[in-house]
């Protein structure tokens, strides 16, 4: 059994060498799984491609004669003509063992940039689909792959390594927004500025429901532009003061040097409000709004850029104490998974065994069924099961002895002792 | 049926008690289902016996529980918390109302230990019993409502703390939006208005009922339950108007005042209840002995009609 990966990840490789590498569509995907398939017909092949990784899985039933990193190394070069040189020294290369607990580590968004994401755990299932659909996979992969999921689906369960918002616009929306409200559906949401943030910020929003959308920019194209993308409507930047009153939820990313909502100002167009809750979030550097605007009324919840920074933080190291547990239950599930391939290894002499043994036997009574013609039927069936048992108690030594040797590896050497032994055509 | 007449009310209260503790370690680890696999057991188990007791106490007395006696009457109103607890521990897993309903249910059950559980058996007048159960069942469910209120205005309170200020160990309390929690808070004042009142008004007139019916035994207008009873209903018609006429009415300020009329509920319900119950104070509802006005029923309503001694 041999299971090879070579990985391009963002622990070693830039952006730029990544990007070389990638198999970015569907189409590069079906012909790197046709060259693949026409150099190496009996091995499996899962190229997983995203933008954090590339990573090629390859497997093969042979332990010594079968696919090996130079294999997969020069697929990749003349793939992408990339002199291996230009990207060995970049790459991660495993195989077995070290190979099975990377793909689960994987898998459990363990090696990911950011630490817990969901999006990995689909992009692989995404990958061992499309390997299918090119019948790239074989019975080493596909159980490879079921088992990363399963583990994947218990780390999740089992740690709290998924637990708590790690980005400025999900622990915005969903830590702080959804703390004051419970719908955004029939909220306006007021965004001022129309930079990178908002437009992140306004798709988490968007997801939770947020339909009524107003962008204020100094500049009115841009405001336009933000606001088409989201269904919104782009207003005169001299309403503020009118939206300020009106809205819900307020989004601040321009890039202003000073400080755009002083307390008086808002305060102002607070008194022509009713005082309903009002979410800031003033995701500017510098600061649009007063830190004194908190002080308005009770109804006022003001977060900047350091708040919520601050909560990703902890959110992080909360998730970090977590990798611990993640990583026993990764090394329990290699293990495991490992034990069921080198059993699954011997599978194949074990059978042969029995059938051997079986056949002698069989022989063995047909001959002594001819010299005793006179053997009633009981008595024909009472020599089987004793020969029978006499097989069984024979073979029982041999296969405890390969089911315990199984437990640590592929037990080649006995593999080969049996084959000897027994005369299975080994030289 | 005998299984059912040994359930006893510290059954019950140690039940809840537990729950309370799995809570408490649900905040500290979210994570750990064995907490969740306790609370759900022992808030399940505690049900189930406080709602045995209930029965086994209504049969004894041969009354409904809350026309039996104070203790029974508070007893079913720590019932109704425990049902509307049970309903959110099974539709809002992941929110800590335990931490904050817990402590009032296992409250309302010690006081309850407290309190007077004579009973009466004078309500056989069918029109008198049905008054009777209306009255204790309307101000049953208008100081769940004021108790719900304040439950919500608590958790207002912290929730609304925590985002202003960010307090660490309060980020660990899992609840229900500000948003939600105002709604709560301020349906639950307008609940227990009408529910209140409907209560006072049947309540004085089982008064009048025993004034015509027997002069001599009669109920006492300054009696201290009626009077407080009064007391906190003005209360919550003065937070009603509040809510509904205050324009600039934060949810802030609506929760303290529901926690503060909660406060007075309990001083004013609860304190002559315990008083009376340890016989220091006289009053109607608890079934002691007047001795300016003679021998008295036991429960709000049930005294009441004790007091009436209607004739059988």
């Amino acid at each position: 059994m041999n299971v090879l990966v070579v990985s391009c990840n963002h622990h070693k490789a830039g952006v730029q060498l990544r990007e070389r590498l990638a198999f970015s569509n569907r189409e590069e995907l079906q012909r790197a799984y046709q060259q693949w398939h026409e150099v190496h017909p009996d091995s499996e092949l899962v190229v997983l491609s995203t933008c954090n990784r590339v990573e090629i899985y390859a497997a093969d039933e042979q332990d010594d004669a079968g696919v090996s990193f130079d294999d997969i190394t020069r697929f990749i070069s003349q793939f992408h003509n990339v002199p291996p040189d230009e990207f060995v020294d970049s790459v991660l290369a495993q195989s077995g063992v070290d190979a099975v607990s990377h793909l689960f580590q994987v898998a459990c968004s363990i090696d990911s940039m950011v630490l817990g994401e969901p999006q990995i755990v689909n992009q692989v299932k995404e990958a061992y689909r499309i390997a299918q659909e090119h019948d790239a996979c074989g019975p080493l992969t596909n159980v490879l792959f079921q088992h990363a999921l399963k583990v994947s689906a218990q780390v999740r369960t089992e740690t709290g390594l998924a637990d708590g918002r790690v980005s400025i616009a999900s622990v915005a929306v969903g830590d702080f927004g959804k703390s004051i409200f419970s719908r955004f559906d029939n909220k306006t949401v007021l965004v001022i500025g129309a930079g990178e943030m908002a437009e992140e910020t306004l798709t988490y929003l968007q997801s939770e429901g947020a339909c009524r959308i107003v962008v204020a920019n100094r500049s009115r194209d841009r405001a336009e532009r933000l606001a088409s993308q989201f269904r919104g409507e782009a207003v005169d930047y001299a309403t503020l003061d009118d939206w300020l009153t009106k809205a819900d939820v307020i989004i601040s990313t321009t890039g202003s040097s000073e400080i755009l909502i002083s307390r008086e100002r808002f305060a102002a167009a607070r008194a022509r409000s009713n005082c309903h809750p009002v979410f800031i979030l003033d995701l500017a550097a510098p600061r649009d709004f007063d830190p004194a605007v908190a002080t308005v009324d009770d109804n006022v919840f003001l977060y900047d850029i350091d708040a919520l920074e601050e909560t990703c933080n902890r959110n992080r190291k909360a998730r970090e104490a977590e990798v611990q547990k993640a990583m026993v239950i990764i090394a329990n599930q290699t293990q495991t998974f490992m034990q069921e391939i080198y059993h699954r290894a011997t599978g194949p002499v074990i059978h042969r065994l029995r059938e051997h043994w079986h056949d002698i036997s069989r022989g063995e009574l047909e001959r002594l069924y001819r010299k005793l013609p006179t053997l009633d039927n009981p008595q024909r069936q009472a020599i089987e099961a004793t020969i029978q048992r006499i097989v069984n108690k024979l073979l029982h030594p041999p296969l405890e002895a390969l089911k315990d040797e199984a437990k640590a590896g592929t037990p080649e050497s006995l593999l080969h002792a049996i084959r000897r032994l027994f005369f299975f055509g080994e030289k | 049926m005998g299984f059912l007449a040994q359930v006893q009310i510290y059954c019950f209260l140690m039940s809840y008690a537990v729950s309370l503790i799995g809570e408490g370690w649900l905040v500290v680890r979210r994570q750990s289902s064995l907490a969740r696999i306790v609370v759900l057991a022992f808030t399940l188990a505690g049900f189930l016996a406080h709602t045995a007791y209930l029965i086994t106490r209504s049969q004894t007395a041969g009354l409904p529980p809350l026309l039996s006696s104070q203790q029974d009457w508070l007893l079913v109103l720590a019932w109704i918390g425990g049902l509307l607890y049970m309903v959110l521990l099974l539709t809002h897993r992941q929110l800590a109302h335990g931490v904050f309903m817990l402590p009032a249910i296992l409250l309302l059950v010690i006081v309850a230990v407290f309190v007077s559980r004579q009973t009466t058996g004078n309500l056989d007048q069918l029109a008198l019993r049905r008054l009777g159960m209306f009255h204790a069942s309307s101000l049953v469910l208008g100081i769940a409502a004021v108790v719900g209120a304040a439950i919500s205005g608590l958790m207002y309170l912290l929730h609304h703390h925590r985002l202003r200020s960010r307090t660490g160990w309060l980020q660990r309390l899992t609840l229900p939006s500000l948003e939600n929690l105002t709604a709560v808070n301020r349906w639950m004042v307008v609940f227990s208005v009408p529910c209140l009142t409907i209560g006072l008004v049947t309540g004085f007139i089982l008064i009048f009922w025993s004034r015509s019916t027997n002069a001599g035994n009669s109920v006492r207008w300054t009696d201290p339950t009626i009077i407080t009873t009064v007391i906190v209903w003005v209360a919550m018609i003065v937070l009603l108007i509040r809510v509904l006429a205050g324009s600039h009415q934060t949810g802030k300020s609506v929760a303290q005042l529901s926690l503060l009329s909660a406060g007075f509920l309990l001083t004013t319900v609860l304190g002559p209840m315990i008083l009376s119950g340890s016989g220091n104070l006289s009053t109607f509802h608890s079934g002691s002995r007047d001795p300016k006005v003679g021998d008295v029923g036991a429960a709000p309503a049930a005294s009441t009609s004790d007091r009436l001694d209607v004739p059988r």
